[in-house]
This record gives structure tokens, C-alpha cells and sequence, in this order.
């Protein structure tokens, strides 16, 4: 009789299948969405190319010094330097044609040898949020590395200097001293400059063994998932109040007896549970080219049982609970977020303060996310997820047994 | 058949239902009368078992109903007041699912499936869903679901209520040839026409006490030969009071603020009455005459019509 109205649920599901499938396909698209978001990307690391313009007022070697040090090997990967004529930034910054203007004004060049204080103007690009401020980080990095440079550099800029202002040439023997100043000078910054005393090595992870997007679609895959179940049994449980306002369940309590239409109704949903569970995953793993074996395959199917029951258990609890179908629909998704939330399934649990990442555990969803991530992405052996197994069979029993004995008497009243 | 006896249910301090006994007979159409509120649903839910009484015994064909289990409970067939199908699933794929429950299958359930919609002309639009019936249609196969299973007593609640005149018409044609193949009904209805068509036996109930009970005949005995006269308008109330004392037979029923109730024998003429009332300095705006009939039963016994 159970199974009677079992398939019922099935058939209706099945004649009106469009909610249903929508429910399976919540999980794939978030998973999906946010892999890509997410998700390592093919091409390098440049993330953007700031568009500069420079107008340079000044024609000395120290603007050509700025408007080179933009063309070298690794500032060009970054930004895109285009030399404007005197007053044409502007007007192309108004049309959005760049992200940033550079003006290097008059006397620049004269004003770093003689020591004296002077500006570099920077004009932002206000419709744009990063490119500008990287321009701007930049500029204040290399006006740092400049005042470094002339302070080094004092002595042979002395010398010049004074000759600039007496508008003499440099005899040999002052241009051989100002050499062997030089020499010495980078002789002392040698250990530090050739080579560099820090180096940033960066690398990134192998990309031989497994798909570095598939992993990440994976792991993201897992948290939605169990989210998405989460709110699909809420949707399945609304069938408790459904086949009342049907007027369906006096009749089917009056051929069966409460306790074997309760039953069934949680039957139902848990099967409902494991079937958008498979589906998912016989969608994601071709999707996202998730490797997988027989045997992780098996693993899943095993661990599907407990999270199904453990999952149905909490949502049920909430619907038994409930008087009617808005009280059911008003708690139950907040306490799906909530756990959802805790659990790590919207944000990574790495991410978070300490103190919630301890609380996790309350979790049936951390407990889901957690086992589901350690068989598919680090394809640990069941024996690894025992524990997670025995506390999502515990909430099971924890939250059935009550939500039958409390179904039963909401309507036996 | 059926009997109950000292039937009670109370929720918290509403009385539903106060020490009621009846008994239906094998074959018979029973009608159980009242008006909405009066204790009819709570009567049938005890008898169906959903509703736990809080004392008094029912009994089908000797077995107790009360805590009978399963077994017991699949004797009866009900058809609730509401359309009780799947929308979604055709007028076979419901019978299909009603009549597994009752454990039918295979041929016996296909027979079965094919005589009630035979029986409520539903048979040419069986393979339509039911969401495409009209109300009338949907209240045909909402009966035959209750009566898959052949049940020995089928309690129909109020299966008339918001179809049609036509539609309702059907239904009742229905309900009698059903009670013509032997189906026990315990007939539960606030139309007393319906009553009146259809019901050998009944009981009257009002605030959950039955107020009258036996054959028509014998219901009617109640207000006798006498017809209902129903006066609104302005009146004095202690006149309108003192009125019987001057009219030998008149009866005061019930008296409001502009309405006033008298039973008159069918011996006396009207206009006497009328004449006399005029006399009394009564203003009527409107005065309606009641042949003796199950409606002027339930307005003598409490006063106020049934659909009050």
C-alpha cells in the first residue's frame, strides 16, 4: 500500500515534470555559474591593460625616463602608453578613450636635478574602478623609486647640476670622477640589485593530473548541491499540506491509516531526494569533465543514502512542526541558509572567522559538503567519511523519528 | 447496520457533538439533516475513525468502529463534501489509485472501474483529465471514488453542495440508483428537499443534538397539520406575544425584532388570521405561508430555517 502511494507521487510529479526538472537543474546551473566566475582561467596572468595617455610638458631625460619605463618588457603587459600633445588628454579622457592621463608638466626634469619639490598630475577615468587606481599605484611606486634613485645618485648629479647652471661642459677629469662615482655606487648596490636579495617565485599547481576547472567545478558543485537538495525536499514536503487543501487526505488516511501515509510521504521525498541526486551527477560529471571511477561512483551512491536521510529528516522535522503550509514555507528556507551558510556551502568555510567555522559542525550540511568534496575531489576511500556518515545517520534518526510521531498526531487532530 | 449510541466529541469547550444515537438499516437511504456547524461532519469523521469520540460506541454490522483498525474502516466508503481527486491524473488513473489502496488490481478493478463510470456517465470522457471536468462531473467521480471498493455503507457528506441545479440533479439519479444495487447511505445534507426526495429514514440535528428522528412521515408529525406563518414587518411585541390568546390553535414559534413565527392548523383560514393581525397594529411587509414539510419541521423544532 506504501508503494501505492508512492507511485501516485511519482505519476503526479511525472505528468507535471516541469517544477521537477527545474529542481535538478537548480544545482548544475549554480555549479556551473560559478565555476566559471570562480574557476581558474586559460589565458596568463594579466588580468587587464590600463590605457595611459601622457602629455608631456617638460621634453627633458626625466620624462623620457617615465614615458620609457612604461614601454619596458614587463610595464607593457600592463599598460597600454600613448604620448598626447599638450591639452589632448583631456578631451579623450571625457570620450572614455583611455583609463588614466599622465601630465609631466615644465621644468620637471630641472626641478629633479636641483632637488627641488615637484608634481606628476594623474587625471582618473571616474567610470572605471580598477584600471585607474593600478595607474595610480604605479606612478606612486615609481615616484618612490625615483626619489630612491636621486638620493643614490647625489654626487654625479651635483656635478651636472653645476654645470647646467654655469653652462660649462664637463672637463675629462670630472667625467671620469662622476664614472668612478658611479662604478662605485653600483658596485655597493650590487649584492642587492644583481641578483635581487628577494625573489618572488610564483608558480601554479600542475595541470597534468587532473583538470584544474573540473576540480574547482567539483568542489563548487558540492556545496550547491547539497544546498539545492536541501531546498528541493522543502518544495517535496509541501505535499503534506497539498493533499489537504486537495481535500485528498481524509480519503487516503481513511483507506490507509495515518502512520502508512506519513510514511509513504517521507518515502517519497527521499527517493524524490536521491533521484535529483543521481540526475545532478550524471549531468555534472560529463559537464564539467569530472574524472570519475566505478568506484567513486559507488562511494557516492553509499554516502547518498545517509546525506538523503539525514537531509530529509531535518527539512521534514521543520514541515512536521509547522501548522500550515506559509509557517512551513517561512522557516524552513531560512533555515536552510542558515545552514547552508554555516556549512560552507555559499561561502568557503576557509573564509570565515574562526568562531563560525567551530560551529560549522552543527551543520548537516557542513557534514554533506565535506564528505561529498573528499570523495569526488581528493577521491578519499569510504572509510575516510565515516564519521560524516555517523553523524548524518545520527541526524537521521534524530529528526524522523520525531517528524513521523509529530505528522501523525498533527493529523490524526 | 450502522448503530451509534451516546456518540459525544468535544473540542476544547464547544460540545460537536452531544450524546446522539441512530441506527441505519441495511439498504436504506439515511438522511442526517442540519444546518452547517450542527455536528454532521464531526458525526461522520467518528465514523469513519479519523475523529476519536470522546465517548459513546459505533458499531457496523456488530463490529466496533471505534479503534476497528483497517479492516473495519474499509467497509465504508465516503465521499466528502470537497472533490477529493488528483487534477492532474484522468477519471481512470484516480479510480486506479482509490481502488489499489483498497487492495483491487488486475481485472476485478479494471470490471469495477468500467461499471461506476458507466453509472456516473463519465465513461466517454474517461481518459480526460480531470482538470477539464466541469464542477457536476467532478462530483460524479469524486461518488465513484468513494465507492470503488464496493463499501457496505457509503457516507456521502453534503455531495451536492455549489453544482448546478442540473448538475445536482444528476447526482441525486445517481444516488438513488446506487441505493437501488444495495449500497447502505447514511446521507448527509442541509438541502431538506433532498431529504424529502431521497431519504426514507432521517434525524434532525442542531448545535449537535438530534432534535428529531424516524421516517418522514413521522417527522412531519411534528408540525402536524399545520402551516408556518412567517410575518416581517412592525409590530408590538407584547401584542405579537399575546396574539395565540385570541386565535384558538395559533402557536408563537419564535419572535425577533421584525420578525415573528406562528404555527396555524391547515383548518384555519388565512384570512382570519390576517384580519387579526391587522387589528393588533401590525404593519406587514411581508408575510409567507409554509406548507407542513421537513423545513417547517427544523423551523418549528429550533425557530430558524436551515440555512440560517
Amino acid at each position: 500500500m506504501i508503494w501505492k502511494l508512492i507511485k501516485k507521487d511519482i505519476r503526479r510529479r511525472i505528468k507535471q515534470p516541469a517544477g521537477y526538472l527545474m529542481l535538478i537543474a537548480m544545482p548544475v546551473f549554480f555549479a556551473l555559474l560559478m565555476g566559471i566566475i570562480f574557476g581558474p582561467k586559460d589565458s596568463d596572468d594579466t588580468l587587464i591593460l590600463v590605457k595611459t595617455l601622457i602629455e608631456d610638458h617638460d621634453d627633458s631625460f626625466a620624462s623620457h625616463f617615465i614615458i620609457n619605463a612604461f614601454g619596458s618588457e614587463r610595464m607593457g603587459n600592463m599598460f597600454e602608453v600613448t604620448p598626447v600633445d599638450s591639452g589632448a588628454g583631456r578631451p579623450m579622457m571625457e570620450d572614455g578613450k583611455a583609463s588614466a592621463l599622465l601630465i609631466i608638466p615644465a621644468g620637471f626634469g630641472d626641478s629633479l636635478l636641483h632637488q627641488n619639490p615637484v608634481a606628476l598630475t594623474l587625471v582618473k577615468n571616474p567610470g572605471e574602478a580598477f584600471a585607474p587606481k593600478i595607474a595610480e599605484e604605479t606612478i606612486l611606486v615609481m615616484a618612490e623609486a625615483g626619489d630612491r634613485l636621486i638620493a643614490l645618485t647625489e654626487g654625479p648629479l651635483k656635478t651636472i647640476r653645476n654645470r647646467v647652471d654655469s653652462k660649462t661642459d664637463l672637463t675629462e677629469a670630472e667625467m671620469a670622477l662622476m664614472a668612478i662615482q658611479t662604478y662605485r655606487l653600483i658596485k655597493k648596490a650590487d649584492r642587492i640589485l644583481f641578483p635581487p636579495l628577494i625573489k618572488l617565485a610564483s608558480s601554479k599547481e600542475n595541470k597534468e593530473s587532473t583538470s584544474d576547472r573540473a576540480t574547482v567545478f567539483a568542489y563548487i558543485l558540492c556545496g550547491v548541491l547539497v544546498m539545492s537538495l536541501l531546498f528541493s525536499l522543502e518544495i517535496l514536503n509541501r505535499d503534506f499540506f497539498f493533499e489537504q487543501e486537495n481535500h485528498t487526505l481524509t480519503r487516503q488516511l481513511l483507506a490507509t491509516g495515518i502512520f502508512r501515509f506519513v510514511t509513504a510521504k517521507l518515502l517519497f521525498i527521499y527517493l524524490s531526494g536521491m533521484i535529483s541526486f543521481a540526475v545532478v551527477w550524471m549531468i555534472a560529471i560529463p559537464l564539467f569533465g569530472i574524472g570519475v571511477t566505478p568506484v567513486l561512483l559507488l562511494r557516492l551512491a553509499v554516502f547518498a543514502l545517509v546525506l538523503m536521510a539525514g537531509l530529509t529528516g531535518v527539512i521534514s522535522l521543520i514541515y512536521a512542526l509547522a501548522r500550515n503550509r506559509n509557517q512551513g514555507q517561512s522557516i524552513a528556507p531560512a533555515v536552510i541558509l542558515g545552514f547552508s551558510m554555516l556549512g560552507g556551502a555559499m561561502v568557503p568555510l576557509g573564509s570565515m572567522p574562526g568562531f563560525i567555522r567551530s560551529l560549522a559542525v552543527i551543520s548537516p550540511v557542513y557534514w554533506g559538503i565535506n564528505a561529498m568534496q573528499r570523495l569526488v575531489v581528493e577521491q578519499a576511500p569510504i572509510g575516510d567519511i565515516l564519521q560524516h556518515i555517523l553523524v548524518l545517520g545520527l541526524l537521521a534518526i534524530l529528526f524522523l523519528v520525531p517528524s513521523v510521531f509529530l505528522q501523525k498526531r498533527k493529523l490524526s487532530q | 447496520m450502522l448503530q451509534i449510541t451516546d456518540l459525544t466529541k468535544k473540542y476544547k469547550d464547544l460540545t460537536a457533538v452531544d450524546r446522539i444515537s441512530f441506527q441505519v438499516n441495511q439498504g436504506e437511504i439515511f438522511g442526517f439533516l442540519g444546518p452547517n456547524g450542527a455536528g454532521k461532519t464531526t458525526t461522520i469523521n467518528c465514523i469513519c475513525g479519523l475523529l476519536k469520540p470522546d465517548s459513546g460506541t459505533i458499531t457496523l454490522d456488530d463490529q466496533d468502529m471505534i479503534g476497528g483498525g483497517n479492516r473495519v474502516r474499509q467497509m465504508l466508503g465516503v465521499v466528502p463534501q470537497e472533490v477529493a481527486l488528483y487534477e492532474e491524473f484522468n477519471a481512470i488513473e484516480n479510480l486506479q489509485f482509490w481502488g489499489g489502496l483498497y487492495g483491487l488490481k488486475g481485472a476485478a478493478i479494471k470490471s469495477r472501474i468500467q461499471k461506476l463510470l458507466d453509472l456516473t456517465g463519465l465513461a466517454d470522457r474517461a481518459k480526460e483529465a480531470v482538470k477539464n471536468y466541469s464542477g457536476g462531473m467532478k462530483r460524479r467521480l469524486n461518488m465513484a471514488a468513494g465507492m470503488i471498493h464496493e463499501p457496505r455503507l457509503l457516507l456521502l457528506d453534503e455531495p451536492t453542495v455549489g453544482i448546478d441545479p442540473q448538475a445536482r440533479h444528476q447526482m441525486l439519479d445517481t444516488i438513488r440508483q446506487i441505493a437501488a444495487q444495495g449500497t447502505t447511505i447514511l446521507y448527509t445534507t442541509h438541502y431538506m428537499d433532498e431529504a424529502e426526495q431521497l431519504c426514507s429514514r432521517l434525524a434532525i440535528i442542531d448545535h449537535g443534538r438530534i432534535l428529531a428522528l424516524g421516517t418522514q412521515q413521522e417527522i412531519q408529525q411534528i408540525v402536524g397539520e399545520n402551516r408556518l406563518m412567517k410575518i416581517t414587518g412592525t409590530f408590538d411585541k407584547s401584542r405579537a406575544e399575546s396574539l395565540p390568546d385570541k386565535m384558538k390553535n395559533l402557536v408563537l414559534l419564535s419572535i425577533q425584532e421584525n420578525e415573528v413565527l406562528y404555527s396555524l392548523p391547515m383548518k384555519e383560514t388565512t384570512g382570519t388570521f390576517l384580519e387579526m393581525l391587522i387589528k393588533s397594529g401590525f404593519e406587514i411587509d411581508n408575510l409567507s405561508i409554509r406548507e407542513p414539510s421537513l423545513d417547517s419541521v427544523f423551523i418549528k423544532l429550533t425557530g430558524r430555517e436551515l440555512r440560517d
